[in-house]
């Protein structure tokens, strides 16, 4: 069966680095590693970069793999991989097409941990850790030159002092020799790791007891390379990308990034990890949590002498900025994707956006739900006591507001028209009384944005009209993140397929992708398997509730309503950092993991607050809107109780 | 050698009952109701001196209902042993992202277990997870004298075993002494073959458990149950899509051929199957850069022994999902159970000398 690149976030394992380059986009990693910021702080200090899981920090680094680059810079002609070899080009990674940088990247999976479970002392163990580090980013080095066909006898390793103990430590410059030491340090470490009994400390190989620093030692990595038909000897600056760097002990992520941010190392070091490497006091901190509703905005990129750090969503520009260039990204990665399947491909139809739909019917709910609808129009004036005269002056006002619109959605117009009804009734006295049958509202009724939005969402919930649907609507549900986006488009793909395959015309009515995309969030949701997903679906599920009720009020009071739940920014402060089992631990990993969003200093009705923003899959589930602003009022005890529910 | 219910309780009696018989005894003591089953038969022995020895499970925030069944059970073991000790084995570390370090925890444990005057070690693994009985088994038959006696023993029962909801950790782990040797950074790389074990509402583990490497083949063992003989064609039919997600996503070519079947009744089977496959390749792949074979035990415990039996010969690697949590689905309260088979599989010692 052919590769479908939504069926899953698949460039970890797409083994064939040609199938990984027809899939990546250079759209999101130029926009979340460049910034517009020099390039040269990616190579000459630590590097951290911090984003939730799926976000794309593994697609990004493993551009920067030597492999990879030099498969571009093999096929540097090739019209698909100009804007790639570009994106390089301007993060310095190469120059003139010849490579600048030797990339590797080393997941700190499991074996790493483990040392830390070794029955030894921590210095013992960190020792141990940065051999093992050292040892199997020297191998990834030379195994990454081989890969691409450079013989290890014509690499030769620029050492500082290539005559030191230190230089013949590591094996000295000979490539051959440097990576039989690192494979025998590795093997070594691997070897106690792997053990059920670990041995002695004092009974360990001196390969693992005595100084083996390769990266003190390393300045480059020389190795001949064609160019303009002659054959140079260009240099290397070493690149190791420590991916998951969250699966370390803290205390070995505190110890290797102390290492690792050593200004006199040569080599560049990036360190990624998700956001759930802070503690529960630093993720939740207002420094780790973006942008504010001020427009007070924190850096994406800081940067000091020692480090710079790079965050993936959430950092450095407007939350608008952020949506309209996720949107544009995406894009670029749909067509990528699309490309890959043949059903797509063949028939050119790779643009997604004109594929779905956006026209919903004149009535975009039942026959029996409209009348339904009507009925409570006149049930309403009947309540109220609204004047005939009134009413017939708000349905002006909205078919006015819907023709400039562009639509005639008699179900939307009815649906404002008593939301507008609701607004006069609370700003009229009484009207017993007086005497005026037809009292001036104390404020002037609108037929505006906020009504329309507010019709919406209120049909959607009491009769499910689509509100979902659209490019720019699953792209919003997908919250930035790259691998959500491909998992939600997935259920859009596979229909349009099959519509492909029975030769009928491509496309998916607002009807399908609502019900789809309900359906498809519903699923992610149920299968989160996080540290403490339980306590997060928990949380969701009473802001979701909470912010769904206060949707359906019938004066939309927030006009579109809410999706995010409001604490009292000083009440916030004092959430107790050291709860290692409760609500700060469920709101670090639910922010972690992109369950929702935490926006501090959110000033509102003259108040901070922090707002926890609900994700798209939980806006969906719940029926809620996404337009921003909408947020409940709360307090942490509500959220303790959320989390203590059966 | 394998037995069943009825030669068990024989050979309890005629053999291990016996003044000269000097019985250590490891088991779980949890919530499982399997929990009591042997211990309360080896508690019927009056002649041989026996030391009790059960592992308490550790998980975060488990399941009141469970925790009040494991009292009600351990209770019942200080019944059956009053001298019985009782370790607790945490499963998660707590400090940082939840790490899995029960294999390790075990493996210390085994320093603790007084062995050199036993002339039989039994291992009961009704009540134990796989993290803690790999390395419980491994260590304990690597450390064993000659002669003496290991067994392990089972109450077998898939109906509840598929009963037990399993809350699953997200990254697959190794299990402890179950790794391969490293071959980290070498262009040629061995062709990897991975054997999942397919189980009934475990499509989710099994799709976490293929990302843990790039595997060339895969070939899942199906369980074969003579009193659920369409098992098999649900249990396919369960996984068919993500078969067809592997072949999309990766560069495994998924073929019905490939599906092993082993009986669910005789570990050796799901053992020689193993073994047989594993031999074949290493042949077909020596003067290539070789081949690895690396298991997941996901299922009942039946065929989940008879990986463990191939994975001890062969060395081969064992990957799976640890439990973060049980809970006990509503058929536990609602049908009754058929009664649970007992199985011993003598591991080492006299029968084989």
């Amino acid at each position: 069966m052919a590769f479908n690149p939504f069926q899953k976030r698949a460039t970890e394992h797409l083994r064939e680095d040609t199938a990984y380059l027809g899939v990546v986009s250079p759209k999101p990693i130029r926009h979340f590693l460049l910034q517009g910021k020099d390039h040269g702080i990616l190579y000459d200090r630590l590097v951290t970069i911090l984003g939730t899981p799926g976000s794309g920090k593994t697609t990004m680094a493993r551009l920067f793999e030597f492999r990879i680059v030099f498969e571009l810079l093999s096929h540097a002609n090739q019209r698909s991989y100009r804007p790639l070899i570009q994106l390089l080009a301007d993060s310095g990674a190469i120059e003139d097409l010849a490579p600048k940088i030797l990339g590797a990247r080393l997941a700190l999976e499991s074996d790493y941990r483990d040392i830390w479970e070794l029955p030894y002392s921590s210095v013992e163990k960190s020792g141990l850790l940065f051999s093992f580090v050292q040892s199997r980013s020297v191998l990834t080095w030379l195994r990454m030159l081989e890969d691409a066909d450079i013989s290890l006898s014509d690499v030769k390793i620029v050492a500082q002092d290539p005559g030191s103990a230190a230089a013949q430590s590591i094996g000295g410059v000979e490539a051959a020799s440097v990576q039989s030491k690192a494979r025998d340090v590795e093997s070594c470490v691997y070897e106690i790791v792997a053990s059920l009994a670990p041995p002695p400390f004092g009974s360990l190989s001196e390969l693992v007891t005595q100084a083996y620093k390769p990266f003190d030692v390393i300045e480059a990595v020389e190795i001949p390379w064609r160019s303009a038909g002659s054959l140079d000897r260009i240099q290397l600056q070493p690149l190791v990308m420590f991916d998951d760097a969250h699966c370390l002990h803290p205390k070995q992520f505190e110890s290797l990034k102390n290492w690792m941010s050593k200004r006199e190392l040569r080599i560049a070091r990036w360190f990624m990890s998700r956001l759930d490497v802070l503690k529960p006091q630093e993720s939740l901190d207002s420094r780790f949590l973006g942008t504010n509703s001020a427009g007070v905005e924190l850096p994406g990129v800081t940067e000091d002498r020692d480090e710079a750090i790079i965050r993936f969503q959430g950092h450095g520009e407007s939350r608008l900025d952020q949506r309209k260039k996720f949107r544009y990204a995406a894009r670029d990665i749909t067509k990528r994707a699309l490309n890959q399947i043949a059903m797509f491909s063949e028939k050119g139809m790779v643009d997604l956006p004109i594929m779905l739909e956006e026209a919903v019917r004149e009535v975009g709910i039942t026959a029996s739900a409209y009348s339904d609808l009507k009925r409570k129009t006149e049930t309403l004036r009947r309540k109220k006591v609204i004047a005939d005269r009134r009413l017939e002056e708000f349905r002006g006002l909205a078919k006015e507001f819907l023709e400039k619109k562009g639509t005639n959605a008699l179900d939307i117009e009815e649906a404002m028209i008593q939301i507008m009804a609701h607004r006069y009734a609370n700003r009229t006295p009484q009207q017993e009384l007086w005497d005026d049958d037809d009292p001036e509202p104390s404020k002037p009724i609108r037929a505006d944005n906020d009504v329309y939005e507010g019709a919406r969402t209120h049909l959607h919930l009491a009769y499910g009209r689509p509100l979902y649907y659209g490019f720019d609507t699953l792209c919003d549900a997908a919250s930035q993140n790259t691998e959500l986006f491909l998992r939600l488009a997935d259920v859009f793909v596979e229909s349009l397929e099959f519509k492909l395959a029975r030769k009928k015309d491509p496309g998916l009515t607002p009807e399908d992708q609502d019900k789809k995309l309900r359906i498809r969030s519903k699923e992610i949701i149920k299968n989160w398997a996080y540290p403490d997903h339980d306590l997060v679906r928990k949380l969701c599920e009473g802001i979701g509730h909470r912010c769904m009720k206060r949707s359906a009020e019938e004066n939309a009071p927030l006009g579109p309503g809410a999706n995010a739940y409001g604490i009292l920014q000083e009440e916030y402060d004092q959430l107790q950092s050291d709860d290692s089992r409760g609500l700060a631990r469920a709101l670090h990993f639910g922010i972690a993991y992109n369950a929702f969003a935490g926006l501090p200093n959110y000033e509102c009705k003259k108040k901070k607050w922090f707002l926890l923003e609900l994700g798209g899959c939980s806006i969906i589930s719940h029926g809620l809107t996404f337009l921003r602003g909408g947020f409940v009022e709360g307090s942490l005890s509500e959220l303790e109780g959320f989390i203590s529910t059966k | 050698m394998v037995q069943d219910e009825q030669e068990l309780k024989n050979f309890v009696h005629a053999y291990l009952d016996d003044e000269e018989r000097h019985i250590l005894l490891v088991a779980g003591s949890g919530f499982d109701p399997r929990t009591t089953n042997f211990p309360k038969l080896l508690a019927s022995c009056s002649k041989a001196t026996i030391d009790a020895r059960f592992i308490v499970e550790r998980r975060p925030t488990p399941d009141p209902d469970l925790v009040s069944k494991s009292e009600s059970l351990r209770a019942d073991l200080v019944g059956f042993f009053p001298e019985a000790k009782f370790d607790d084995i945490e499963i998660f570390s707590s400090e940082g992202e939840p790490t899995v370090v029960a294999g390790r925890r075990t493996a210390a444990l085994l320093g603790k277990l007084d062995r050199s005057s036993k002339t039989d070690i039994i291992i009961d693994i009704s009540a134990l997870s796989t993290g803690v009985f790999f390395p419980l088994v491994r260590g304990l038959l690597q450390s064993s004298r000659p002669n003496q006696n290991v067994h392990l023993v089972l109450s077998q029962h898939s109906d509840l075993d598929a009963m037990i909801v399993r809350k699953t950790h997200q990254a697959a782990s190794i299990a402890h002494g179950f790794r391969a040797t490293s071959d980290f950074g070498n262009s040629a790389r061995k062709v990897k073959l991975w054997i999942p074990q397919l189980m009934r509402n475990q499509s989710t583990s099994l799709e976490r458990l293929f990302t843990m490497y790039e595997y060339d083949d895969v070939c899942p063992a199906v369980p074969l149950r003579a009193l659920a003989p369409r098992q098999p064609e649900e249990l396919v039919f369960e996984f068919n899509d993500l078969f067809r997600d592997w072949t999309g996503t990766s560069s495994v070519e998924f073929d019905f051929r490939n599906l092993l079947f082993v009986s669910e009744d005789d570990p050796l089977d799901t053992y020689r199957t193993i073994s047989d496959l594993h031999q074949l390749r290493l042949r077909t792949f020596e003067h290539l850069n070789g081949a690895s074979t690396i298991l997941s035990p996901t299922g009942t415990k039946v065929v989940t022994v008879g990986m463990l039996m191939a994975a001890i010969e062969y060395n081969l690697e064992v990957v799976y999902l640890e439990s973060v949590g049980y809970q006990l689905s509503e058929k536990f309260h609602t049908q009754a159970l058929a009664p649970w088979a007992l199985k011993h599989v003598w591991l080492a010692g006299e029968a084989y000398s």
